[in-house]
């Protein structure tokens, strides 16, 4: 099948396709779940080339299970997520503790371009902010927050309750506010506290 | 920091997804071309037969041997007539015969007119 043709196909339609064969799906599939995997990854990670391989480590795994995936019994994203979640705990726990500094700066901040100057400055400051709350905290603010998942989806990926998820998205966020707290009017926000 | 600058800043890393590069994105799907080749095909229906469809429909194996069994045994009873059941049907026979009075039917009675005029 076309790939524009699959654009308003649902994800896990476009699973049971390429399971079947359709040598359309996994492209419609990489390039519609890719770049949330991958985003999700290098903000556990704080680190480009591993959120990478996560990312590759997790579709693959994907498309090794397509011919058994369960229809109805739940989200492809989530699913993903979820594998991509202990990918990136699993190698959290190898490595050894992750300093604020060593959160890559952009690559290509657009110099001359104030308004993006700013973005990049304030992704750059909440990147660094999330590497160093826990993993649990980063995984579930991250989850909520930025991939914009629903609380019982992120229960759901990180194999807890919605409560515990609650919790462990308020105490995130508080983290956040207080390792923030001093670069409110370095980040551009007016009145700084 | 406030919850309104939080939500600014997630806000701005929702819009600046980092986004895959393209080898990243063509090792992907190479992986899956490769993972998809090596699916089974789906297998293709047997040729429907006629017996286990026949069969399934008598009730199963268990219920076709039932009634064979029936059938073999009244076979045996019909040739064999064992003393028992010959006892019991010259039993049923008489008390059948004496009750209804029936000695004799003629079951084409006029066949015996029309033979004596020849």
């Amino acid at each position: 099948m076309a790939p524009d043709a699959l654009s308003d196909v649902s994800d896990e339609a476009l699973l049971v396709l390429y399971a079947n064969g359709d040598p359309g799906a996994a492209r419609a599939l990489t390039l519609r779940l890719t770049p949330r995997v991958l985003g999700f990854a290098a903000r556990m990670l704080a680190d480009r080339t591993e959120a990478e391989d996560v990312t590759q480590e997790a579709m693959l795994r994907l498309w090794h299970m397509a011919p058994d995936w369960r229809q109805g019994e739940a989200r492809v994203a989530t699913w993903l997520y979820r594998v991509a979640s202990n990918l990136c705990l699993d190698r959290l726990r190898k490595s050894r503790p992750r300093g604020l500094d060593e959160v890559a700066e952009p690559e290509d901040s657009a110099p001359g371009v104030v308004a993006r100057l700013i973005e990049a400055d304030r992704v750059l400051a909440l990147d660094k902010a999330l590497a160093a709350l826990p993993d649990r905290q980063r995984q579930a603010v991250v989850l909520r927050h930025i991939e914009g998942l629903s609380n019982p989806e992120i229960a759901a990926v990180m194999d807890i309750g919605v409560e515990a998820v609650e919790s462990l998205v308020a105490r995130g966020k508080k983290g956040l506010a207080a390792l923030l707290s001093g670069r409110r009017a370095e980040l551009g926000y007016e009145g700084g506290d | 920091m406030q919850d309104t600058d939080l939500e600014g800043l997630f806000a701005t890393a929702r819009a600046q997804r980092p986004m895959p590069s393209a080898g990243l994105a063509e090792r992907i799907i190479g992986q899956a071309d490769a993972v998809q080749a090596g699916f089974k095909p789906a297998p293709i229906p047997a040729r429907r037969r006629r017996w286990p469809g026949w069969i399934a429909a008598m009730g199963g194996n268990g219920v076709l041997a039932g009634l064979a069994t029936a059938t073999l045994a009244g076979l045996w009873l019909g040739f064999a007539q064992p003393a028992p059941v010959l006892t019991l049907t010259r039993t049923l026979s008489d008390a059948f015969v004496a009750d209804a009075g029936l000695v004799a039917i003629e079951l084409i009675p006029s066949l015996d007119t029309f033979g004596p005029e020849g």
